[in-house]
């Protein structure tokens, strides 16, 4: 990681209300309860710096990103962008703002509006944000950016409406789109889950280009380890709510300290009919509902190392070496 | 003779502006023990191909030629009702996204002595006994038989499906896309059930996916299709160690590895070509790196190169 962080995450928190009936909000003497889906996580992102978080289903990696762009709005906890306290920012200088914070959709089908041309999907991120004099500057900025992405010559894809583009090619639209208005930071959530194996790598070199040519922070959510280890510094791993384990990319790779990162690597499939398929180190499922208070480590009731101590509290995440973290008391 | 024979299959959907060829006069086989993988990217016509094993064809699909021989009798000319026995008993399927495809309104108890009472007379607690039996099959207690799916996990209702299928002991077993949209525990979790299932019941197994390591961790043989035809047809391990056609190399070229060295990967430069006016000769021509001018003139043949089936003018 550079020295200079562009993003600061300090105890963020996001929690939902769970749905309760009329007559038990009148009568129920509990307080009301909450979903934790982002629960007390810090981490940086320095300049230029590409951190992947990665986690399962469910886990708040997704509400995470939204939340730092504020497209969720946290319980509690602070971000900060170059200094700046994101979450206490009004509207109008927030959205001033999202013109440096900018994110990459999953559903590359979904995100773009199917009956805008390629070139008027751009067009309206540069008059969102007023970035050109007219109409000319508009279209230079538009072919410059189509170029940039891949979508060469611009001339053939300037009039196309997104049915028309493969799945790829709309993704690189909706990279495009962000592009165009020079962000610092990009939040891309599952960018190549939707797409095919074959076309996966294509966004995943553009995505590094973004970094190495405009010197673009990226945060890179995924369930998928393999993508990120390609792409990511530094990886950071979530389990419900948390960050269990938070290092430089070949560093957990190798040597993963948490139960629950051991287990994510070793069940990542290789692709060689020769490699055995190892036992996974964890048992059960994810809770489909997650609890709503935890005061012992979120992971012991899957966790084949669990014992008493593990019951009693909720490990903090604890600096072992180096840039490498991790929130479990048997990890030392 | 094998089991399942599929002998120049011919799909095509008579659309307005002409006909797409989905699948394209393909062959292959599975035997008894055998796990067969079909690879391909979407749309490269995999689940047309199957549907057809269990003679679904919806208009404006219809299967235009070739055979589907299951155990010395072709599908293709069966009569309604013995494709309604063949179906479950003979070739069971779960289908893509069996996480929706449940009912929701229904017990997954009733979801699966629904499929027993079909096909066998047998007494409503001698169904539910079986029904349990089969819930405990796939790893979930035979207590949950009550459940509805809202309460099971993607996961889970994964493997009812799965106990759906093979409810009523069917001799080969068709999974589409099985673990996509899973999360990667939950989906090595179920590739285990797969490989204890192909054990324990000497199953054999039609396996789609476009996930080549879902392959490599469960298929003996494997198939890779590409734009409505099966370029090459190989055992697993000599497909992965040493691919000889230039889409299956590059696929695998293609794929991030956990493991080993951080190789560079690639992507294949544009896309498959529209199956209503495919290019002429190789389909894969346009984006293939060894491409020569015959490619651009004549479909390759189908050939036999060290005991596999490549489709390449490389290996004339």
């Amino acid at each position: 990681m550079k020295d200079q962080a562009i993003l600061k995450v300090e105890n963020l928190k996001t929690y939902f209300p769970v749905r309760r009936n009329f007559v038990k909000t009148i009568f129920s003497r509990k307080k009301r309860e909450y979903v934790r889906a982002v629960d007390d996580v810090s981490f940086n992102v320095g300049e230029g710096d590409i951190l992947g978080i990665v986690g399962e289903s469910g886990c708040g990696k997704s509400t995470m990103g939204r939340t730092i762009l504020r497209l969720v709005e946290p319980t509690a906890g602070k971000i900060y962008y170059e200094d700046i306290d994101v979450t206490s920012l009004k509207r109008r200088a927030m959205r001033r703002l999202r013109r440096k914070m900018q994110m990459i959709f999953q559903d590359p089908h979904g995100s773009l509006n199917p009956r805008r041309t390629v070139a008027d999907i751009l067009r309206q991120s540069v008059r969102i944000h007023r970035l050109a004099d007219g109409k000319a500057e508009e279209d230079a900025m538009i072919k410059n950016t189509l170029e940039e992405v891949g979508l060469k010559p611009p001339e053939e894809f300037w009039d196309r409406y997104p049915v028309l583009l493969s799945g790829g090619q709309r993704q690189r639209v909706g990279v495009g789109r962000i592009l165009i208005l020079q962000p610092k930071l990009v939040v891309a959530d599952e960018p190549i889950s939707m797409l095919d194996v074959s076309v996966r790598m294509g966004i995943i070199e553009l995505l590094a280009q973004l970094r190495e040519k405009f010197g673009i922070s990226l945060i890179y959510i995924t369930h998928d380890l393999a993508t990120a280890r390609y792409i990511c510094d530094r990886i950071a791993i979530m389990y419900l709510g948390k960050i269990v384990e938070i290092a430089p990319t070949e560093d957990l790779l190798k040597t993963p300290l948490h139960p629950y990162a051991q287990a994510l690597i070793a069940a990542v499939p290789v692709p060689d009919p020769r490699v055995e398929m190892k036992e996974l180190p964890i048992i059960g499922y994810v809770p489909l509902i997650p609890s709503d208070v935890y005061t012992s480590c979120r992971f012991y009731p899957r966790c084949p190392y669990a014992d008493k101590e593990c019951r009693e509290q909720d490990p903090p995440l604890i600096e072992v070496s180096p840039g490498h973290s991790v929130a479990c008391i048997k990890a030392k | 003779m094998a089991l399942l024979e599929v002998e120049n299959l011919k799909i095509y959907y008579f659309t307005g502006a002409g006909a797409v060829k989905a699948v394209d006069d393909i062959s292959f086989s599975v035997d008894k023990d055998e796990t067969l993988g079909l690879i391909g990217e979407s749309g490269c016509g995999k689940t047309t191909a199957v549907f057809a094993i269990m003679r679904f064809a919806a208009p404006p699909g219809r299967i235009v030629g070739g055979k589907i021989i299951f155990e010395g009798r072709d599908i293709l000319t069966m009569s309604e009702e013995e494709v309604r026995l063949l179906r479950g008993q003979g070739v069971a399927m779960v289908f893509q996204a069996a996480q929706n495809a449940l009912n929701p309104v229904m017990t997954v108890g009733d979801q699966i002595t629904e499929v027993i009472n079909q096909h066998e007379k047998v007494t409503k607690e001698e169904a539910w006994e079986r029904a349990r039996k089969q819930l405990e099959l796939v790893g979930i207690g035979g207590d949950r038989a009550k459940g509805y799916p809202h309460e099971f996990s993607g996961g889970m209702k994964q493997r009812v499906g799965i106990a759906i299928a093979t409810a009523c002991n069917p001799r080969l077993l068709i999974l589409d896309e099985p673990v996509t949209g899973l999360d990667v525990i939950v989906q090595r979790q179920l590739l285990n059930l797969v490989n204890d299932l192909r054990e324990k019941l000497r199953l054999p197994i039609i396996l789609i996916t476009h996930d080549l390591s879902v392959v490599a961790e469960t298929c003996s043989k494997v198939a890779v299709m590409y734009a409505g035809k099966i370029v090459e047809q190989a055992d697993a391990v000599s497909l992965y160690k040493n691919p000889a056609h230039p889409y299956s190399k590059l696929l695998i070229e293609a794929y991030p590895s956990i493991k080993g060295e951080k190789g560079k990967l690639i992507s294949i430069p544009g896309a498959p070509p529209g199956l209503l006016n495919p290019p002429v000769g190789c389909y894969f021509w346009p984006r293939c790196p060894s491409a020569m001018d015959i490619c651009q003139e004549a479909e390759p043949p189908v050939q036999t190169k060290d005991g596999r089936l490549v489709a390449c003018h490389l290996y004339r």
